[in-house]
């Protein structure tokens, strides 16, 4: 059951006022976003709409704990029809960062922040893979990119990997 | 001049007011009771609670009204404020240009009906009753609009006809009444109760005509009119009783000329005629929204999806026998990328749908999949019907209509279980919605600036600021069901009979003015118009009386201030700007339709805001000139105000848009001047937004 | 001559050569210059979950970097493209602006951000690759898949058609091959869900595997490394899950492409293609 006592009125504003997040009290629950997403397609405990739903009804806690929240593929197919013109996809990208922001990233995307601090990349260029760009004629590439821990500094994205 | 003052039943401490010997000061306990006389010409000042009532109370007058109650008394501001706002107002009336009375003889007491649905005949019929020659035009060959077409009519459930070939009937039998078929208007001009009209009448091929169906027959072309085939040469069992070419699908073969034994002219030419009408009425009906733009749902490209009139005739015409169909709700409608408004009907015509092939077909399985279901009045009955029919009503909207292995499928989540469906049917129908006949409407000079419903008084269709002679019936005014259109259309035609009724009708409107020693006919005021009233005629700009508005658009257009509103001419707001604003005040320049009114429920609500904040109420945001907030700024004013109706609801269609294109170019000016481009701010704010108002001016303080 | 700078991103050049090697081979083919982009880091999609912000900056630093070389962007990965597109816009807005500019960067010109498949479409154009093709791959039977950021969001990109998109497909058909169609096109490859919920994100690859095995496709285009990953490193994955057997080739455009256009089976890294295409070989060469 849905426990109002455990609303935080506060919570849809701040959502509103994330990049991504201003199309959210538009929402009049058609459930377009619902219909159209692959991810609810194949795993029906992922629904976009329950989501927005909760989000809008201030049930903080459960919205940031559910692991479904992490589900969304980024893909817009849901952004493409909401009638209500809300880029649904960059919505639940800002709950996400939400999310984040209060102490809860999956750690997956630590190790990719990781990754990044360390070399700017996703993937390791190792000597191996130098030599086979060499022997195919491709350019070689930088091993590391120094300049993008500047940034991951400046933002204070960092925090993330202290919790 | 005089100063009426009302202290509202002794509840105000009126200002002692210390004003030159020319004016007349005078206080009221109620004036909104006592009603002094004010003479036609007479310039007063009227000192009370809101213009907005008072208006009202005194129309036609030459009055400034200075809001006392709300503006001071009330939100608890200084009496002084009250006195230097009645200055203020004094000091505008006197360089104010009276409003001048406008008459419009009604010279011609014919009316125009166009348009021949049930909305058009049943004007027709009413004006026509009442000794008005009525001409009713009809773009096709045929009367019955789109009732005709359709198959019953519910929530009765009763053939189309029944309701239809009674109302043609008593039209036809008036000797007012003219209709003329395959005619539409070209041209139009005069203005109201003068206006001359031209038409064009196309060819309607079938001359003489004994209804044997001989032609029918012979003819090789078939084409599909809404669901139901037909040929190129056909007929529909309602007015005129004779067949008709459809002269965009005919190849003039030639072939129902030799079997007809009247007779049959395919090479009849265009008729141009012209006609005098007092009044029009626009009864153009139902336009449907070009649904195959939602693409995600298929139509024009899958085969099996459908609109609701091609559902209805194909059954009716028996050549469509779905064991399945699914009825999708909203296509289009209340979408920020199709149609952001609701077209009413199209709920009851997705019940009507279903109803319609159950009764026929009791073993078909129907789906009505919508988001909301909004089945108003008696069409509540139809839904609870259906249900006990066994209908799947789903909520939730459609995500997609496809197809799988050659099967027809609808995707949907099902709001009521929480799941994901995937619904195969041999039909999709889709309850699209409607869009307002713009093609019409400009040709009788009204700017539909917005979508449904047809704002009146955007338009400039109220008939009651300025009397257009023109006014709307049936789903051309919105989208209705039977009952309501015919309700519409007794409206109209009573508003219609009323202005006919009168030999002669003024307004005391205030218009644009333009004075031809300072006016070089540049033409830019030509443009920005939004009522197309602006014309050059002998080389003068001409303002035409029938047309405007009084936004005060053009007179800030105007290089040359050439152009001034009536009561609102450019020296006057000067004045009461120069009196008003003081060394670090906030003016206000408020919107009459909108923020200004917020201001009056701020001191209703109790929401206090600073006494520096100084109020001028204007027409419209696209009448405020650059130059009065660089006076109030000169005068030592930290900040301007321009305060708005919100982008779709300017009163004067377009005139925030104006505001919004002039604020930017000030800013930059005012920038360059080495002023902060933030003193001076533009705001949308509602007639019932107090609070953003009260907020605004607050962090205008600061 | 067409001069473009070549984003690579992450995955491309260490995990998808064989994608790079024939994309800057058709290039070559087509009179296009590839010019690369000295300092280009990830993208910045993988954080744009964590930190949308973090995730513009990274990639705003990459397009400013193809702004100081004046050429606009092609890129090889979808969710590159939308990642830097998402930045391009961003950076006309001043308060983005202005913390860009506290990094030290400089954004000199506007670039336009394209994927080079668009690329391919609107400045080379079907009638001249037509004209290009030397092998038509006829009998071919090919199902095009987009992936989600190639046209989605649509009012990012204003390009090809979000419901019913149609320039891969006629990209395909202009190499001669027959490009099928089907349903659920635009159906994602569940790359993004992988690292989340393995089991969902096979499912929904397996989901366009299975079409295409019953329509009998050939193979598959890809023009996304991650798509790639999905249809093809995960491919044995969706098999055992569901008991079938597709062994269905992935095969980049820009390989397809080279193909027809005569380039021979090393000029486009057919070697490195996991599931090996030789039944698509040898259906070209008789
Ligand atoms: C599929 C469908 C089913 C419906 N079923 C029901 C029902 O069961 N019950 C119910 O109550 N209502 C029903 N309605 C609604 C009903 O049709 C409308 O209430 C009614 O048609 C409105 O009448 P009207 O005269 O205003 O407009 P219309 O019937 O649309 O007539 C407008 C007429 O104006 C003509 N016209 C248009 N432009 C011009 C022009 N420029 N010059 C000259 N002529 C012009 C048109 O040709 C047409 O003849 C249904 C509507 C639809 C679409």
């Amino acid at each position: 059951m849905i426990d109002l006592k455990e609303s935080d009125p506060q919570f849809k504003w701040e959502i509103v006022k994330k990049e991504g997040g201003e199309g959210l009290l538009k929402c009049f629950g058609c459930s377009d976003c619902a219909a159209s997403c692959p991810v609810r397609y194949f795993n029906e405990n992922y629904n976009p709409r329950k989501i927005i739903r909760l989000t809008l009804l201030g049930l903080k806690d459960r919205v940031l704990t559910s692991p479904f929240l992490w589900f969304c593929a980024h893909c817009h197919a849901c952004t493409e029809r909401c009638p209500q013109g809300i880029r649904v996809a960059e919505l639940i990208n800002a709950i996400k960062n939400y999310a984040v922001d209060q102490g809860y990233c999956p750690e997956g995307y630590k190790m990719q922040l990781d990754l990044l601090l360390k070399m700017g990349r996703l993937y390791e260029v190792e000597d191996f893979d130098l030599k086979k760009r060499q022997r195919l004629g491709l350019p070689a590439i930088d091993k590391t990119i120094p300049d993008v821990a500047r940034i991951l500094e400046y933002t204070g994205i960092l925090k993330v990997l202290q919790k | 001049m005089r100063v009426l003052m009302c202290n509202c039943h002794n509840s105000l401490k009126l200002p002692k007011l210390k004003l030159g010997p020319d004016v007349k000061v005078e206080e009221f306990d109620d004036l909104c009771k006592t009603k002094p006389e004010i003479a036609p010409d007479e310039k007063v000042v009227i000192a009370a609670c809101s213009p907005n009532l008072l208006e009202g109370l005194f129309p036609g007058t030459n009055a400034e009204f200075v809001n006392i109650l709300e503006h001071v008394f009330l939100i608890g501001h200084r009496p002084e404020k009250a006195e230097q706002m009645i200055n203020a107002a004094v000091a505008k009336m006197e360089k104010t240009r009276p409003v001048k009375t406008k008459f419009f003889q009604i010279s011609s007491r014919k009316a125009l009906v166009i348009g021949g649905g049930i909305a058009g005949i049943e004007v027709t019929a009413q004006l026509s009753k009442n000794g008005i020659e009525t001409t009713l035009i009809e773009k096709t060959p045929f009367l019955g609009g789109t009732v005709a077409k359709l198959d019953r009519l519910y929530p009765e459930g009763t053939p189309y006809s029944h309701t239809l070939m009674p109302l043609i009937n008593t039209m036809q039998s008036q000797k007012n009444a003219v209709s003329l078929c395959n005619t539409e208007i070209t041209k139009v001009s005069g203005r109201v109760g003068d206006y001359k009209i031209e038409l064009v009448t196309r060819p309607r091929g079938v001359q003489e005509c004994i209804n044997c169906g001989k032609c029918i027959d012979v003819c090789p072309v078939e084409i599909d009119d809404a669901g139901k085939s037909r040929k190129a040469i056909y007929y529909v069992p309602t007015y005129p009783d004779m067949y008709a070419i459809d002269f965009a699908a005919c190849t003039r073969c030639g072939e129902c000329v030799k079997v007809c034994p009247g007779r049959i002219d395919l090479n009849e030419q265009e008729k141009v005629s012209e006609i005098a009408a007092g009044a029009v009425i626009v009864a153009t009906g139902l336009l449907w929204y070009d649904v195959s733009r939602v693409e995600e749902y298929g139509y024009g490209r899958l085969d099996g999806v459908m609109k609701t009139l091609e559902f209805e005739r194909a059954v009716a015409a028996g050549t469509l026998r779905p064991k399945k169909v699914a009825i999708i709700y909203c296509a289009g409608s209340r979408d920020s990328k199709h149609l952001p408004y609701c077209s009413k009907i199209c709920c009851l015509l997705g019940l009507k749908e279903a109803k319609l092939i159950i009764d026929r077909y009791p073993d078909v399985q129907v789906y009505v999949a919508a988001m909301d279901m909004r089945s108003y009045g008696t069409f509540e009955y139809l839904y609870n019907t259906l249900r006990e029919k066994g209908v799947s009503f789903i909520k939730g909207k459609p995500s997609e209509v496809f197809r799988w292995n050659g099967k027809l499928a609808v995707r949907t989540e099902d709001l009521f279980t929480n799941e994901l469906m995937e619904i195969e049917v041999d039909n999709v129908v889709l309850s699209s919605g409607f869009v307002p006949d713009v093609e019409t409407f400009s040709k009788l000079k009204i700017n539909l600036t917005v979508d449904f419903p047809v704002l009146y008084e955007n338009a400039g269709l109220s008939n009651t600021e300025l009397p257009r002679g023109i006014f709307t019936a049936g789903a051309a005014t919105f989208p209705g069901g039977v009952a309501e259109t015919l309700i519409d259309a007794r409206k109209a035609s009573h508003s219609a009979l009323s202005l006919l009724a009168q030999k002669e009708i003024e307004t005391k409107i205030n218009q644009a003015v333009v004075d031809e020693d300072l006016c070089s006919v540049c033409r830019m005021c030509i443009g920005t118009c939004p009522y197309g009233a602006i014309s050059v005629v002998e080389d003068k700009i001409k303002i035409n009386e029938e047309l405007c508005m009084g936004c005060g658009i053009c007179s800030v257009t105007c290089p040359a201030y050439a152009s001034q509103l009536e009561g609102w001419n450019h020296e006057g707001l000067r004045e009461q700007i120069r009196e008003l604003a003081q060394q670090g005040d906030i003016v206000a320049i408020l919107c009459r339709w909108s923020a200004y009114n917020a201001t009056e429920r701020a001191a209703q609500d109790k929401l206090g805001y600073p006494g520096n904040v100084k109020i001028i109420r204007v027409p419209c945001t696209g009448a405020v000139d650059p130059s009065h907030i660089m006076l109030a700024l000169n005068n030592g004013a930290k900040g301007v105000l321009i305060g708005g109706c919100y982008p779709h609801a300017c009163h004067y269609a377009r005139g925030n848009f104006r505001a919004k294109a002039r604020e930017q170019i000030l800013k930059l000016n005012l920038e360059s001047l080495g002023m902060a481009g933030n003193q001076v701010r533009l705001e949308w704010i509602g007639k019932d937004e107090a609070h953003k108002f009260v907020e605004i001016v607050q962090e205008m303080n600061k | 001559m067409n001069r473009y700078a070549i984003f690579l991103g992450c995955t491309v050049p260490v995990r998808a050569q064989h994608y790079e090697l024939s994309a800057r081979n058709v290039a070559r083919a087509l009179g296009v210059e590839l010019v690369d982009i000295p300092g280009a880091s990830c993208c910045g999609f993988p954080m744009k979950a964590v930190d949308a912000e973090t995730a513009l900056l990274i990639a705003a630093r990459n397009i400013a970097l193809a702004s100081q070389m004046d050429l606009d962007v092609v890129t090889l990965c979808n969710s590159c493209t939308a990642m830097l597109s998402d930045a391009q816009v961003q950076l006309n807005v001043k308060e983005f602006r202005s913390k860009f500019k506290k990094l030290g960067m400089s954004y000199p010109r506007e670039v336009k951000v394209r994927h080079f498949v668009r690329m391919l479409y609107e400045d080379i154009g079907i009638e001249n690759i037509r004209k290009a093709v030397k092998k038509p791959l006829a009998r071919l039977k090919i199902m095009a898949h987009y992936g989600c950021h190639y046209m989605r969001p649509s009012n990012l990109y204003g390009f090809d058609n979000a419901e019913m998109p149609h320039t891969l497909d006629e990209l395909v058909r202009a190499t001669g091959a027959e490009s099928l169609e089907y349903a659920d096109k635009k159906m994602c490859c569940g790359g993004s869900v992988l690292g989340i919920d393995e089991e969902t994100a096979i499912t929904m690859a397996n989901h366009k595997l299975n079409i295409a095995h019953e329509n009998g496709a050939d193979g598959l285009v890809s023009i996304c490394p991650f798509c790639t990953v999905m249809y093809e490193d995960n491919q044995r994955k969706a098999e055992a899950r569901f008991g079938r057997h597709y062994g269905i080739p992935v095969l980049y455009y820009p390989q397809l492409l080279g193909l027809s256009l005569g380039i021979d089976g090393n000029g486009v890294g057919l070697k490195f293609n996991r599931i090996k295409p030789d039944a698509i070989l040898d259906k070209i060469a008789t």
